[in-house]
């Protein structure tokens, strides 16, 4: 199934894709990862994080500074994004990640407007709403890249192996500890798992591909202003995860599918567009709050059923449970 | 030999005494229960043994180690495991990963080596899922390992829970009511599991209801009673406690 | 200079207390941040507007009007959105992306039926100011802070004297326990749901006549920071959610003048992380103990 896909991704930008499809399979691969990377930390480990886009923010400005001032190309920015990244990610994480719920929502959602408004101000650093221009092209290898192809394929390169990184956490020892403090934190803590730790870790390294996905976008389009990492970016990715199915990589894949290109197909309505686009949030909610994939893991765990919740012997265990 | 020893254990809510003053002992291979009317503060007692609570006042010492205050990730990783009152599995996971959970403290893969797949990943691996499915077999659940921990019937379920704890292979297990919910012939196989468990040199304490498994099962007994230690001994002595009865049935009875 | 920023702080604190109670009561029984009310706020200021001068209702009227046809929104958001998302048992966060796509719907729709630039709120009535020795206190600031005073007692009577009241704060402790006493908590999270829009509609109409304009957008700073107020409040408490409106709005009115203009939001939601790292559950939230 994946070698499938992975061969389709492969040849289609052979098959003569207009530029404008092709754009538009670019803004998936980025969503793609950031989706993946907020999976790790909202889907996975459950904590509900608001303030996704402030990592992508702050990977996609470090390039764009380390690229106009001092010329270094996207070999060199994108990881160094990537770490600036998980440096607030780890920044933020140790002192909050002991919040729960309502409180470390606001939290992250508080960081992204700081973040925000911070790139909006600071005039010296991010020429505040003026934004940066001219961040030149992604050049690999000395070749610098001409054509939309060239993208597609860098930025499904990418995805690739942020997936294969997160899959390969997640089906681990490290993963379970994750899934753990998702499932029950005071159970987990109850295995030896230092709970903390490991949210911290989930941050750090969920913030680490936002970062690259930031950096990505910032040569991609060469401009860059503080428009772009809005709260409703952060929402947006949120809801990418949420309705693929909070902890399935699949329906990751599938969400961001769906939500970037979403707003395109409804172009033709218009002014209705994000009328329509709100309704379909509510309505994808309440016919599958589970989300499209939600249950699919992708791996071993993937094969489990998860269709009990009706069974009599469930409801009977949970009547005894309750009645003990 | 001592394994666990907690002396003038109190624990203050506000006004309210949870656990007054009581000793406990638990000695290397003993089964112990601690008994007592509901709301008599035994699992309190649990929550404070196993580093949930920091005591108000008191000291906790676990094989040679003084543990109270300390985390509960900490108390785990001395070689204490425990079940809980209400079922706490990891729902969404599978049988076999809650299992592999119960091994966190005694495996070390870490992030570099699980993103590379190693061989040292591969090993460590195989090594905790051969020794899981193990130890499901032991209880008869190495069949749905794969099934997700929420779809188990409710004497699986505690069963699972048992077994997770065992998986990080303790030295002092702590049951929290086992046998709640459990019809008779069931009770009557996890009296047998239990015995299992203790031939195989873990050490048990025991918070039970059902006084047919307690009185088979333990060495000692503690009854406690509004947070108090009210009798301890045997379990001829404690069934002809005066005291204990009467915290059971009232005064009179 | 100070004494004049303090009082525009506690004009703007009382419209972040006034949304911020919204937030605070539907956490309080729900545990749900409702990313919908921002939205309501807006709608609400929207409404009275439209009342005034399309409808020529006069001030009053369209006043208690929009009070009303906001406080029905404000049920009608939880009965089609929220409600089936309960009985499915569904995880928290689908309610909250729930609430988000309302926001969305509703924003979008302001904009839709009555455009998406700045609109004038007409200056209903002119009060004048009040000028003591250099600062200047209009008395419409009066007429704010004064509403805020007033509902606040209104609706501390209803929660802790009426029956209704006394519902909502069962509901909010135990709602399996509610549920078997007899309350119909339905109707109880519905009439939350009503108050909480309607004190919204009052801080968003009042705003708007404060600074006389209102906008689509105008919904989305303030929810989040009446959020913000909620929290550093300690949210589910209704007096913290006063506190922490009238703090948000005097601190961030107080680092404009003497900080950085542009920093203004931010600072507001720096000093909440600092407070909660100081007090992780705000400041007159109560810590959980945690049980097994």
């Amino acid at each position: 199934m994946i070698t499938i896909l992975g061969l389709a991704l492969l040849v289609l930008p052979l098959a003569g894709l207009s530029s404008f499809a092709l754009r538009m399979f670019i803004m998936v691969g980025i969503y793609i990862i950031l989706g993946l990377s907020l999976n790790l930390i909202t889907g996975f480990t459950g904590q509900l994080s608001l303030g996704h886009a402030a990592f992508y923010a702050i990977g996609a400005y470090t390039s764009a500074i380390l690229s106009t001032r001092y010329g270094l190309g996207f070999g060199i920015t994108a990881p160094l994004s990537g770490l600036a990244a998980a440096f607030f990610g780890l920044l933020l994480g140790i002192p909050t990640l002991k919040l729960q719920g309502a409180y470390l929502a606001i939290v992250t959602l508080g960081f992204g407007e700081i973040v925000r408004i911070t790139a909006l101000n600071w005039m010296n650093l991010t020429r505040g709403p003026m934004g940066i221009p001219g961040i030149p092209s992604v050049s690999l290898f000395g070749y610098e890249l001409q054509s939309n192809i060239g993208y597609y394929y860098v930025i499904y390169g990418l995805a690739a192996v942020t997936l294969l990184v997160v899959f390969r956490i997640v089906n681990s020892r490290i993963g379970r500890a994750l899934m753990a403090i998702r499932e029950d934190e005071l159970a987990a803590q109850y295995m030896g798992v230092y709970t903390t730790n490991y949210k911290v870790l989930a941050f750090t390294i969920g913030a680490f591909f936002a970062g690259i996905a930031g950096s990505f976008y910032a040569h991609y389009v060469s401009y860059i202003d503080p428009q772009s990492f809005t709260f409703d970016e952060s929402i947006q990715i949120l809801s990418i995860v949420i309705l693929g199915g909070m902890g399935s990589i699949p329906g990751t894949i599938l969400g961001a599918s769906i939500l970037v290109t979403a707003p395109e197909m409804l172009r033709s309505l218009q002014d209705y567009r994000m009328v329509i686009y709100g309704l379909i949030l509510i309505l994808m909610m309440l016919i599958r709050p589970q989300g499209l994939l939600g249950g699919v893991r992708f791996g071993k765990g993937g094969k489990a059923k998860n269709d009990a919740s009706g069974s009599k012997e469930y409801n009977q265990a949970i009547w005894r449970a309750k009645s003990s | 030999m001592m394994l666990l020893e907690a002396k003038n254990i109190t624990k203050q809510f506000g006004g309210l005494r949870a656990v007054d003053q009581v000793d406990l002992s638990v000695m290397k291979g003993e089964i112990v229960s601690l008994i007592g009317p509901n709301g008599a503060g035994k699992t309190t007692f649990f929550n404070l043994l196993t580093g949930l609570y920091s005591p108000t006042f008191g000291s906790i010492t676990f094989d040679g180690k003084q543990i109270e205050g300390q985390s509960p990730e900490r108390v785990t990783s001395l070689g204490m495991a425990r079940t809980f009152q209400n079922i706490r599995l990891f729902s969404n996971m599978s049988v076999l990963e809650n299992v592999m959970l119960g091994m966190h403290v005694k495996t070390k893969n870490g992030i570099l080596n699980s993103i590379f797949r190693t061989k040292t990943f591969h090993d460590e691996e195989r090594k905790s899922k051969d020794k899981a499915i193990e130890l499901l077999a032991t209880v008869g659940l190495e069949d749905k390992c794969e099934e997700y921990a929420k779809n188990l019937s409710y004497g699986e379920q505690r069963k699972l829970e048992i077994v997770r704890a065992l998986a990080s292979q303790p030295k002092l297990l702590l049951l929290d009511e086992p046998a709640a919910g459990m019809n008779p012939q069931e009770t009557l196989d996890l009296n047998q599991y239990i015995s299992q468990i203790r031939q195989q040199g873990i050490t048990i304490l025991l918070i039970e209801h059902d006084m047919k498994l307690v009185m088979n099962i333990s060495d000692r007994i503690y009854v406690l009673d509004h947070g108090a230690k009210i009798a301890e001994g045997i379990p001829s002595q404690i069934r002809n406690n005066r005291s204990v009865i009467e915290a059971y049935l009232g005064k009179g009875a | 200079m100070l004494l004049q920023q303090m009082i525009n702080g506690f004009t703007l604190g009382s419209a972040y207390a006034l949304t911020a109670i919204g937030y605070t009561m539907v956490f309080g029984i729900l545990e749900l941040v409702n990313f919908s009310h921002g939205a309501v706020y807006m709608f609400g200021a929207f409404i009275c507007l439209i009342l005034i001068t399309t409808f020529k209702i006069n001030f009053l009227m369209a006043f208690l009007l929009s009070l009303v046809i906001t406080g029905i929104l404000g049920m009608l958001v939880d009965k089609i959105c929220l409600y089936p998302l309960r009985m499915k048992n569904a995880p928290k966060v689908t309610s909250l992306i729930s609430t988000i796509g309302v926001s969305i719907f509703l924003q979008n729709l302001v904009m839709l039926l009555w455009g998406s630039e700045t609109k004038n709120f007409p200056m209903v009535f002119n009060l004048g100011t009040l000028n003591i020795k250099g600062f200047k206190l209009s008395y419409f600031q009066l007429v704010i802070m004064g509403t805020c005073i007033v509902l606040m007692i209104g609706l501390t009577l209803i929660i802790q004297r009426t029956k209704l009241g006394k519902a909502m704060r069962a509901t909010a402790q135990n709602m399996e326990a509610a549920k078997l006493m007899g309350i119909h908590v339905d109707q109880v999270i519905s009439f939350t749901f009503f108050l909480g829009a309607a004190l919204a509609a009052v801080a968003g109409i009042m705003i708007g006549m404060y600074y006389q304009t209102v906008d689509p957008m105008m919904g989305f700073m303030t929810g989040l920071k009446a959020f913000a107020a909620a929290v550093l409040g300690g949210i589910g408490v209704l007096p913290g959610a006063v506190i922490g409106g009238l703090l948000i709005g005097v601190l961030e009115t107080l680092a404009a003048g003497y900080i950085h203009a542009g920093y203004r939001d931010a600072i507001a939601f720096a000093i909440l992380i600092g407070v909660l790292l100081v007090r992780p559950v705000g400041l007159l939230g109560k810590p959980v103990q945690k049980k097994v």
